[in-house]
């Protein structure tokens, strides 16, 4: 009798237990394949193999709340003379020929009532990758962080302190 | 970016799918399966997530105030208004920033239709212009193009298309000023309505002119009005409003002259009479003239006729002759009856004889309402169309349907004209009777000018690419487009752009200053146009014209009074929805129409608070929800125009009912327009069943405090300093309290019990170290009049947050507030406020997150004294609802606001218990899912919504936020600078579009900021300030007149 | 004493005596007067058990339209946020409050009228929190996130708020309903002991096998038994005032006119035992009426419970006249104003309600023959505690009708929903119960069996 009594003991704590774990941890997205994307685009070739500056078409990040997408036009600036016959270029060619956006897939998501702004965190001096990973290694971009906010939190903690620009930790900032 | 074809692009839309637009705060959602879709070209000079703005022209009213419009992604997301517009200097009224909605309207017309029997049926524009083109070109000169009020470069091509291809072009409103006009006529020889210098008065007699409402230029005027209320001189800014209803505007008065309906132009004569008899005022050619004319208008003889006592009218013609220079002001339902032309007239002789003429009543920044057609002309033309000589019609901008009375020949002409173009946005029950609609592409995407007033050429543009939902062209496209195929205009170009720049190098001759066109033109598109002083017209005196009284007519023992309204003006705004969930400033009822009448009247028929009220002329009946209100004669009702719309979109088909219906056939004669006043009505209790939406039921502050006053005696004795004397540190006057001038005649403060103010640990300042400051978030300017059990500084003074460096407040002067609500809109559109429809309205379930309390502590003839009391959250100091809250989804923040995080917030709806304002709104249903019935957002309403502020869920609470989104963003600009924030730099929205800038926000800590001065100035109170809150918002107490014993 | 286990052969029934109350009890007797309950239920007890789930069946279909579309279907709107949730949530605490007070504090006070009747009120408590605790859960915007008022380790980093009084009852029910369970549970051991040793069908005899925690009549484990009793009771004891007062504290701690009073926490507490008391009368009268137990749970103890309820009902109305009396002299308006609404703005029915069940009516107690009529007792007690549950509706609603700002004073409609709410409550209740009767021993025989004779071989006890 009072085995069992402990045996159900046991489990209930276990049971709590774990629940109180899988809350604390951040659990990192295990699938670091990433979505198929309609043009196989490699950030490795790009800002990894040629060294682009990410700003150079995310042009974005240093001046809005959001990271732009690039426009097709932007694209087809370089691949109406470069590569112009690799079959993703022609793809990519196809689509601005039709006057057709990308659908891209989208990789990064915040929800709604989270407001991540880019700017902010670019003008503080911190780069892409500290949050989107190495990129530059990325054949097909996964989302590297987990985006929950304890990731945010964290950070924002380490750098409340943060000479030039000091974090806050008022919840307005990103909820509102 | 002259180019249309680029203007195109650089408006083009980022169709980043639901960013912010679906956005609601559900908890840990999945992610949706959700697609990028960038730019195809990337436009050159437009970031996502950046706002952008756009000077434009409001075409909501005649007025025609200057916009600021901010678009977000290509969408227009805000209407505000433009600072360096002469007319409305900044502000924007309610009716103004809701033509937002007119451009996101969700039923308006998608194509171009023809009727097909019944129904109708969908073609293509080509299709569409060559049909009407062919029936204009068979018509030869037997074409009519009515609009409302057009000016500028529209005007112009409407007069060319009349003259290159034979079309009449007929300018209606149903408001057109003829009585003002006829009466300048008459006096002055002038054909104008004369811009009010209200600001330069001191002393004001409105005889029943809504010169705050819908006069005129109302956010000028009520800029003016500020300016005249806050004189300090002893009597100066006094205020007396002469009317049988105390209109919203009235409600502002220091005192209200219940004259009889219809005879508001003897009061003024009978003031003139005492004036001239006395010898008051100046002496002027004319005296003597006048004298004669106004001889038998004896106070006596007024007194009689008008139900005025002679006393007062010899107290208020002194009064009005002493504090010169003074003003009175016709307009508004007064001069649109019966007697129109007389009252204006007769205010016209008042102004003179106390030498008002050119001070305050100034002929120079005229609004241009010339070209109007009066009623009776309009009259006239209808007739012709119905005797057959009228082939084609093309209507724009003017709704006769629905605005003219009945016996006008509106039926019998549209049934007349065999062809009828509906050139119009919204489908409404003019277009209903013509047989081809043309989709008319909303003013802000289109390009146009408006010079609605002398020395102003404002210019209007395309803010965003016009809806891809609608086909729509714009009207100046159109016209050029039917024109042509109608074999006329050939002279022109093919785009409405390449004609009005056509147009503006004219102006380019006159205002180019060296600069080449180019220059020019993109310079006036970002000023919002070119604007001149124009001196003043010297008026001289004409004539003065004999006035006779007519009588009321008709069976019926009421006068029967029908209003324009503050929200909907003539009816134009019945299909927007925040107009719609925009609480009437005088019945605080919403989403229909009410029938005012006074308690005795309502005793005598046994008629209670919104039991059916049957209102009957020799012209018809309509049964109405009836409004008790102590502000009416108990002679008079009165039924506020506007509502009862039998088309016109979701919003306003079937709410209420038109109240034109019930006009009999009379006109006032001089003027040429129609009489809305003067009809007697039958008043008996109704039979239908019918609901009365109250959002603001009780209109007593049972002694609260809420609204406070100061007398101005009080004020110019420096009494009122007492209490709340100079800055953080305690003021001598501490100790007295409380302080009886703080608290005047009727404001006693609650009693002071001893065990409030017993001395002992609690009260005794905690021990600070040397130069010990409170924190950011805990400055406060509150100074408890008591010296309470709650010391000044506790712990939630102490510590926490360090760093922090501002501390954002707000001041809110009653003085200014003319309960306009104007902020209420602007709230709307700012925060994605939903919009929750009548019922839940009438339950106390609204979710506008600023209301504009109504306090009435005496609406009887004599001294007048109703309160308006903008009411939102306070981010107090120590705020009873953070305490309460288990998770802290609502908690104090660095910067000293009260903040509310939804996506937290489990809905135990404790914060709103203990709130004690009363400003937390709670999502009782789910108001952003599009599949749920209570969805507050149909397609395209949802792209309004402001993408830097989350849409609310179900079961959260939400309330004011301070905008912290604006603060965001402009802490965001200034370290981008890396300069500290400017003060004024942030603005709040509702501060923003205050027309009289009765709301200043600010940081509390910069003690050189506008907000840190007013909070430790005058007249600061708080609300509830007994309960220790610590309010962030400080109110400034309204300050009254003596009106010298006015009759009670 | 501790040899009454193995199960008894049949022999003749107990004799018949005309006056019920009169019945002699032996320990045999004793045992098959309490264990012939636990027996396969008749058709009055389906037909009660079925009905009781169908209108709960209802209630839950109001509470799914609430969680679906939202709390807009009931009837409140600012600033009457709560109404009929958090009425019943109070009231049930309330009820619960009674089963510790008889069983844990009249124990300490070795008061024995208690050993007839504690069984029936623990079960009353334990059923009673779990009812109240049903409320806060559902009352919320969004139910899914309730979790979030508990303080677990989380990757957010957010904390709950311990200055709430929400976060304080959280703690104080949960407690409660831990405490007076292992109350309720450890005081059944012996008896269940007994059942077990009639179960017939396997799977029951496991189930009171494990309830009984191998219990064998052994003189150490009375010992024990004994001590944990008085243990848990001491424990017990200052939970029936903590957790209403903490309860009571939701309004008290908050700024509300009519909430904000230092009464509140005796107040409740007086309350609470007095709604309490009345409805073990209310659940007593019928059981021993139905199963004849008269002789064992006496009219004398019945009177005894009767003196409690007007004990508590003089408190109570000490209470109201108190509030009033605070009103009309102290300085706040707000208040003055508050109160006269109560008792003649548009609730007044509510108040007057509240205040006749509660304070006039029970006025008939001082009558000793009123108070030994069970069917006068019978409906003195429901109407108590209708008294009772108006009492929270009118001190949650009037006063949050009207609160500081005029400017939104509406009128409250009761709402269908929250009438299903109401309702189910009771269902909910008495489905627990009427297992309960069913199942466990609803009278402590152990206790009783305390105040018999020591039985002697030969005289037809024991054999």
């Amino acid at each position: 009798m009072t085995k069992l009594l402990a045996a159900v003991i046991v489990c209930i704590t276990l049971a709590a237990a774990s629940v109180a774990l899988s809350q604390s941890f951040n659990v990192r997205l295990g699938d670091t394949k990433g979505p198929v994307q309609p043009i196989n685009f490699s950030h490795k070739i790009h800002a990894g193999t040629n060294q682009m500056d990410c700003k150079y078409c995310h042009y974005g990040a240093a001046n809005s709340q959001w990271a732009n997408i690039p426009a097709v036009s932007t694209c087809m600036g370089c691949h109406k003379f470069v590569l112009t016959d690799r079959p993703e270029i022609v793809k990519l060619t196809g689509y601005a020929d039709r006057g057709e956006q990308i659908p891209w897939e989208k990789v990064h998501y915040l929800p709604d009532h989270v407001k991540f702004n880019h700017k902010r965190h670019v003008r503080a001096g911190f780069a892409c990758q500290e949050c989107h990973g190495p990129v530059q290694d990325m054949d097909r971009v996964y989302q590297f962080s987990s985006l929950k906010m304890g990731w945010c939190v964290g950070c924002h903690r380490k750098n409340l302190t943060n000479p030039n620009f000091p974090a806050t930790m008022d919840c307005l900032v990103c909820h509102h | 970016m002259s180019d249309d074809q680029v203007a195109f692009d650089r408006r083009d839309f980022l169709k980043l799918v639901g960013i912010g637009v679906a956005g609601v705060t559900a908890g840990c959602a999945k992610p949706p399966a959700e697609k990028l879709i960038p730019y195809l070209v990337a436009p050159e000079d437009i970031l996502p997530g950046v706002p952008y703005f756009y000077a434009s022209t409001c075409r909501e009213c005649p007025a025609g105030c200057g916009l600021i419009v901010r678009t977000r992604e290509g969408r227009a997301i805000k209407l505000e208004g433009n600072p360096a517009h002469p007319l409305n200097e900044g502000g924007l009224c309610a009716r103004g920033q809701a033509g937002l909605q007119g451009l996101y309207d969700p039923d308006r017309i998608k194509t171009p239709l023809v009727k097909e029997g019944a129904g109708w049926k969908a073609v293509t524009w080509d299709e569409a212009v060559a049909l009407v083109g062919g029936k204009i070109a068979a018509a030869k000169n037997r074409t009519t193009l009515l609009t409302g009020l057009e000016t500028g470069s529209m005007r112009a091509l409407a007069g060319e298309l009349g003259s290159s291809v034979g079309a009449k072009h007929v300018m209606w409103e149903p408001f057109g000023f003829e009585a003002l006009r006829a009466a300048n006529r008459a006096t002055f020889g002038i054909d104008a309505v004369p811009r009010l210098d209200v600001g330069a008065a001191r002393c004001l007699v409105a005889f029943g002119a809504d010169l705050l409402e819908t006069l005129l230029s109302p956010v000028s005027q009520a800029r003016g009005f500020a300016a005249m209320r806050a004189q300090r001189d002893d009597g100066g800014g006094h205020f007396v409003t002469v009317e049988p209803r105390l209109s919203s505007t009235g409600a502002n008065a220091d005192e209200w002259v219940a004259a009889k309906s219809g005879t508001e132009f003897a009061v003024a004569l009978g003031m003139a009479n005492v004036i001239v008899n006395e010898g008051l005022g100046p002496a002027a050619a004319e005296r003597a003239a006048l004298k004669g004319a106004l001889a038998d208008w004896t106070p006596e003889k007024v007194a009689a006729l008008t139900d005025v006592p002679a006393e007062t009218l010899t107290r208020l013609a002194r009064l009005f002759a002493q504090r010169s220079p003074s003003l009175a002001v016709a307009g508004g339902i007064a001069t649109q009856g019966t007697n129109g032309t007389a009252l204006a007239a007769a205010v016209n002789v008042l102004n003179h004889v106390a030498g008002n003429t050119g001070r305050t009543v100034r002929f120079d920044r005229v609004l241009d309402v010339s070209g109007l057609a009066t009623f009776a002309q309009f009259s006239v033309e209808l007739a012709s169309m119905a005797a057959g000589n009228c082939d084609v019609l093309l209507v724009h901008g003017a709704n006769p349907a629905y605005a003219a009375p009945d016996w006008a020949p509106v039926k019998d002409a549209f049934l007349k004209v065999p062809f009828k173009v509906a050139l119009s946005t919204a489908r409404d029950e003019t277009t209903e009777l013509c047989d081809v609609i043309l989709p008319i592409s909303h003013p802000l995407e289109s390009f146009g000018d408006a010079w609605s007033a002398r020395g102003v050429y404002a210019l209007q543009q395309p803010a965003m690419k016009k809806l891809p939902m609608f086909d729509s062209r714009s009207l100046g496209d159109v016209l050029i487009a039917v024109g042509k195929a109608g074999g006329g205009g050939k002279s022109w170009p093919d785009s409405y752009h390449d004609y009005l720049q056509g147009r503006w190098k004219a102006l380019h001759a006159r205002f180019g200053k060296g600069r080449d066109f180019e220059t020019f033109w993109t310079e006036s598109l970002q000023a919002g146009g070119v604007f001149e002083d124009v001196p003043a017209t010297a008026v001289r005196w004409t004539g003065t014209p004999s006035f006779a009284a007519s009588e009321r007519f008709g069976p019926g023992e009421y006068a029967l009074l029908l209003t324009p309204s503050n929200n909907f003006y003539d009816g134009r705004g019945a299909n927007r929805p925040w107009l719609q969930e925009l609480p009437d400033m005088t019945s605080k009822t919403v989403w229909g129409s009410w029938a005012e009448i006074h308690p005795e009247t309502a005793q005598k028929l046994g008629v209670k608070q919104g039991e059916p009220l049957r209102v009957e002329t020799s012209a018809g009946n309509v049964e109405v929800p009836a409004y008790i209100y102590g502000g009416i004669r108990k002679d008079t009702v009165a039924i506020a125009l506007g509502q009862g719309h039998t088309s016109y979109g979701r919003y306003a088909k079937g709410r209420g009912v038109n109240a034109v219906r019930l006009l009999p056939k009379s006109m006032d004669e001089a003027a040429g327009a129609v009489a809305y006043q003067g009809a007697n009505a039958k008043l008996s209790r109704g039979t239908a069943a019918m609901e009365l939406y109250v959002q603001q039921a009780e209109k007593d502050q049972h002694d609260r405090h809420i609204a406070q006053i100061v007398p101005l005696a009080a004020l110019l004795g420096g009494k009122a300093a007492a209490g709340h004397s100079g800055g953080g540190e305690a003021g001598a006057g501490e100790e007295e309290a409380p302080s009886a001038a703080h608290y005047p005649a009727g404001e006693g403060v609650h009693d002071v019990h001893e065990s409030m103010t017993r001395p002992g640990k609690y009260t005794e300042p905690k021990a600070r170290p040397e130069g010990w400051k409170p924190p950011a978030h805990a400055i406060t300017a509150f100074e408890p009049k008591l010296k309470g059990r709650h010391p000044g500084d506790d712990p939630v003074n102490v510590g926490s947050y360090p760093g922090a460096k501002h501390r954002w407040a707000m001041t809110v002067d009653l003085n200014s507030c003319t309960g306009c609500a104007a902020c209420v809109v602007a709230c709307n559109a700012e925060n994605n406020i939903p919009i929750v429809g009548p019922d839940l309205v009438r339950r106390g379930r609204e979710m506008q997150w600023i209301r504009i309390d109504r306090f009435e502590e005496k609406v009887a003839p004599g001294a007048n004294d109703v309160r308006f009391v903008p009411m939102m959250c306070q981010h107090c100091g120590d705020a009873p609802c953070e305490m309460v809250c288990p998770v802290y989804a609502t908690y104090h923040s660095p910067e000293g606001l009260n903040a509310q995080v939804y996506n937290r917030c489990v809905g135990t709806r404790y914060c709103s218990n203990n709130c004690p304002y009363k400003v937390r709104a709670f999502n009782w249903f789910d108001y952003s899912a599009p599949e749920k019935t209570t969805f507050a957002f149909p397609e395209p309403l949802n792209w309004q919504l402001n993408p830097d502020v989350t849409v609310r869920s179900k079961g959260v609470m939400e309330k004011c936020t301070m905008c912290i989104q604006r603060i965001l963003e402009g802490k965001g600009n200034a370290k981008d600078e890396s300069r500290a924030v400017r003060d004024g730099e942030i603005q709040t929205a509702c501060a923003q579009s205050c027309p009289t800038r009765a709301i200043t926000f600010g940081d509390l800590a910069d003690p050189e900021s506008a907000v840190h001065e007013k909070s430790f100035g005058e007249r600061r109170y708080w609300v509830f300030e007994e309960l220790y809150t610590k309010p962030g918002v400080t109110y400034l107490q309204k300050v009254t007149r003596d009106t010298a014993g006015g009759e009670a | 004493m501790s040899q009454t286990l193995t199960p008894p052969a049949p022999r003749a029934a107990a004799p018949v005596h005309d006056d019920p109350e009169k019945r002699p009890i032996t320990q045999a007797s004793l045992n098959d007067d309490v264990l012939k309950l636990i027996s396969p239920p008749g058709k009055i007890w389906w037909a009660a058990f079925i009905f009781d789930l169908a209108v709960l069946a209802v209630a839950l279909g109001a509470v799914r339209n609430l969680i679906v579309h939202g709390w807009g279907v009931s009837g409140f709107f600012r600033p009457v946020m709560w109404a009929v949730d958090i009425t019943n949530f109070v009231f049930w605490v309330g009820i619960a409050h009674c089963g510790t007070l008889v069983s844990a504090v009249l124990f300490l006070f070795r008061s024995h009228f208690r050993r007839a009747v504690y069984r029936v009120a623990e079960a009353m408590t334990v059923f009673g929190v779990l009812t109240a605790a049903m409320f806060p859960a559902i009352h919320t915007g969004r139910p899914w996130f309730d979790y979030w008022l508990f303080p677990y380790p989380n990757q957010r980093g957010i904390w709950t708020n311990v200055r709430s009084p929400l976060e304080w009852d959280v703690f104080a029910v949960n407690t409660y309903l831990t405490v007076s369970s292992i109350f309720f549970l450890v005081g059944l051991i012996p008896d269940v002991a007994a059942v077990r040793d009639r179960a017939k069908h396997p799977l029951m005899k496991f189930i009171y096998t494990l309830l009984s925690f191998g219990w064998t009549g052994a003189n150490y484990q009375w010992k024990h038994f004994y001590g944990a009793y008085l243990f848990f009771a001491a424990l017990a004891t200052p939970l029936v005032f903590s957790v209403h007062s903490v309860v009571s504290w939701d309004f008290a701690m908050a700024q509300v006119p009519g909430w904000h009073s230092t009464l509140f926490a005796p107040y409740f507490v007086a309350g609470a035992i007095f709604s309490g008391v009345a409805m073990v009368i209310n659940l007593l009268i019928p059981i021993r009426k139905a199963f004849k137990l008269e002789h064992i749970v006496t009219l004398d103890h019945m009177e005894k419970l009767a003196k409690l309820v007007l004990l508590t009902s003089t408190m109570v109305g000490y209470s109201y006249l108190t509030e009033f009396f605070m009103a009309w002299f102290g300085p706040n308006k707000a208040e003055a104003d508050l109160f006269w609404f109560r008792a003649t703005g548009y609730l007044w029915p509510a108040f007057w309600t509240m205040f006749s069940c509660n304070v006039i009516f029970p006025l008939l107690l001082w009558f000793k023959g009123f108070r030994r009529n069970m069917t006068a007792m019978f409906i003195l007690c429901l109407f108590v505690n209708v008294g009772m549950w108006f009492e929270r509706f009118v001190i949650i609603v009037t006063s949050l009708n009207r609160a500081f700002n005029p400017a939104n004073w509406f009128h409250y409609t009761i709402s269908i929903t929250e009438i299903a709410l109401i309702v189910g409550s009771f269902a909910w209740f008495f489905m627990f119960f009427l297992v309960f009767v069913r199942v466990l021993p609803a009278f402590s025989i152990a206790e009783i069996k305390e105040t018999l004779p020591v039985p002697r071989r030969g005289n037809g006890g024991h054999r």
